[in-house]
């Protein structure tokens, strides 16, 4: 290109931010929710009791062992799900029963904390929860699997270069962070943009760049086929390795007790480690076998794949299988890991979702200043052209919009029938069904008023959240303040704080709006962006 | 502002079908055959020459995206995906003929 390097950059960085901007949003507003996809789900089945607090691992055991032995004796295989990590707080066991003409049961009960007693999992309304937010960040929604994969890997792709090309054009980063001139128009507006990169920048790339390998084998599968040909299954097999399930010796044997193995299981997994699952294979027979999952406590790696597998009766360690067992697999593991957040305590999770905050405002403050850009530069008097006019709206239609449609789902999951037909479907569409009346609203009013009324709405959505709750439900702030049920509590409390922003936005921009246009002073503080390139 | 002209815009779209679409391409070669290199050259077991090959042609994909818009002109952009393409095209044919 004619100009140099950094004008080339900054003009890759306006225009690959443009075309990914809005996928992008979407991506890191569901992603940033998936952060806390288990208490959502939580707050949107309120019939679920209150949290209450989590026994010791080995009592939790003995309780779940006692039960499996007098209920399910004969079963091929037991399951235990605890909820340690970030796994619910279900005490949860499972097993089947082999039929006599090979038809198997499973059966699954489920601790009552009050009174010590398995019994039928309670039933709660049908509804997606934060799961379905936390899958469309990289599944979309509505469209098939191959689109949303190369949709989402390719404007991933894109971030990564409006990283680098940002980082580029601003070479200056540390002055950048305590750079704020509010107040000014445009300029204010790229200090937002570089004052939320910057903080995010750490996080930003780690997530870019762990989001790509996280799902590379999807994006781009080119080494699968040279080297797995058709064994494709091999592949899932190597990655994730499975124990192999011995056939039953049909010759009863006394297990040990499953207390039994926690001091090894800690000894292997470091104290702070928890198994998520306990399976156990042919219980009661010779070839009994127990296998411990690993939690996701305690390791920045991904839990799915450490494994241990025990000899049921005399308490051997059979096989164990790590993540560590090569650098690339333990690099992709390691990524995986980072990218998910499952080891993150409390503390950690909050950073994870404010960096994440952080990232949706760099992307919107982004789409913003290119509209406010082209409009500083529009000739006085000549109106702006209808491109330019169409972005801003379809901007407010994302930017507002689309945390709006957000409230949109959490409402729906209080007001529609809890014997609807295909509720938790309903539930999606009504996000989707809010969002387009709210790109219909922005697209019939004027683009400046359009912000500010928007902004209003998405106070109102998320604000009204808690009363709603408080009228629909026994779940409510009243309720879960005072049992100290903070995961419950924490979903009222954020959709407040998130009213406050918007609200505040909201008034900020109608103030200005009054003080004539908020955004007209021209000041071009790095090199121009949109110049012609060639 | 200036009204661009059409071959301004044309070469734009270039330039953005050869990072997309080229530089997709040319990851997918570079990744398929810096994996069967790692396997057949430096005896990796093919677990993790699927792994390291596949996040390097992440790399490759990313920095082919700049190295697209850093060129001079569209044309050249082009020019340069079909030279880092044709030896890779060709061990990729060869590897495939002799494994």
């Amino acid at each position: 290109m004619k100009q140099g390097f950094r004008q080339t950059m900054a003009w890759l960085h306006t225009w690959v931010g443009l075309l990914s901007g809005a996928v992008l949003y979407f991506v890191f507003v569901t992603g940033t929710a998936g952060y806390f996809q288990i208490e959502i789900s939580r707050w949107m089945r309120p019939e679920l009791p209150l949290a209450s607090p989590v026994p010791a691992l080995s009592d939790m055991l003995r309780e779940a062992d006692r039960h499996l032995r007098r209920e399910a004796a004969a079963a091929e295989w037991w399951s235990i799900e605890l909820p340690l990590g970030r796994h619910g707080h279900d005490l949860r066991v499972s097993w089947s029963d082999g039929g006599a003409q090979g038809e198997t049961r499973t059966h699954t009960r489920v601790i009552d904390w009050d009174t010590g007693l398995f019994r039928e999992p309670p039933t709660a309304r049908a509804t997606g929860g934060g799961h379905a937010l936390y899958v469309m960040h990289y599944r979309l929604h509505y469209v098939p699997r191959g689109v949303s994969v190369a949709i989402v890997g390719v404007c991933s792709m894109f971030l990564l270069v409006a990283i680098v090309s940002g980082l580029v054009v601003h070479r200056k980063i540390l002055a950048d962070l305590f750079t704020f001139r509010r107040g000014s128009g445009q300029r204010a507006w790229l200090d937002a943009h570089n004052i939320a990169s910057v903080l995010a920048l750490p996080f930003i790339v780690m997530i870019t760049c762990s989001g790509l390998v996280f799902k590379m084998e999807d994006f781009l599968p080119a080494a699968r086929g040279p080297l797995y040909g058709h064994e494709h299954r091999l592949l899932g097999a190597e990655l994730y390795p499975q124990f192999g399930q011995p056939r039953p010796a049909h010759r009863a044997a006394g297990m040990l007790p499953l207390e039994h193995f926690v001091p090894e299981v800690r000894q292997h997994w470091g104290a702070r480690a928890a198994p998520r699952r306990i399976r156990v294979i042919n219980p009661g027979d010779a070839a009994a076998r127990i296998e411990f999952w690993h939690a996701g406590t305690g390791t920045i790696r991904q839990e799915a794949r450490e494994k241990l597998n025990f000899n049921a009766i005399d308490g051997r360690l059979l096989e164990r299988i790590t993540d560590t067992r090569s650098a690339p697999i333990l690099a992709e593991s390691t990524m995986a890991g980072l990218h998910e957040g499952l080891f993150a305590g409390p503390v950690l999770r909050w950073l994870y979702f404010g960096s994440g905050l952080l990232g949706c405002v760099m992307i919107a403050t982004g789409l913003v200043l290119w509209s406010v850009k082209r409009r500083a530069k529009a000739r006085p008097g000549s109106g702006r052209p209808f491109g330019h006019d169409l972005m801003e709206r379809l901007n407010i239609g994302t930017i507002v919009g689309l945390p709006i449609a957000v409230a949109v789902y959490f409402w729906s999951n209080r007001i529609l029938p809890v014997d609807l037909p295909n509720r938790a479907a309903w539930e999606m569409h009504s996000l989707f069904i809010g969002w387009s009346l709210m790109f219909g609203y922005v697209l019939v009013r004027p683009a400046p008023r359009g912000w500010a009324e928007t902004l209003g709405i998405a106070a109102g959505a998320f604000g009204l959240l808690p009363v709603l709750n408080a009228l629909t439900t026994s779940k409510h702030l009243g309720v879960t303040l005072a049992a100290g049920d903070w995961e419950l509590a924490g979903f009222d409390l954020t959709v407040l704080a998130l009213a406050v922003i918007f609200g505040a936005t909201a008034v900020k921009v109608s103030m200005s709006m009054r003080a004539g246009h908020p955004m007209r002073r021209n000041i071009v503080l790095i090199p121009d962006a949109g110049r012609k390139v060639g | 502002m200036r009204p661009l002209s059409a071959a301004y815009r044309w070469s734009v779209v270039s330039r953005f079908v050869a990072a997309i679409a080229g530089g997709y391409g040319l990851a997918w070669l570079f990744t398929a055959v810096l994996a069967l290199l790692l396997r057949d050259v430096w005896s990796m077991p093919r677990i993790d020459a699927m792994l390291t090959a596949t996040m390097s042609g992440l790399l490759v994909y990313a920095v082919v995206i700049i190295a697209v818009f850093r060129a001079r002109s569209a044309t050249r952009a082009w020019g340069g995906l079909a030279i880092a393409a044709g030896p890779l095209a060709l061990v990729f044919l060869y590897a495939g003929t002799h494994t």
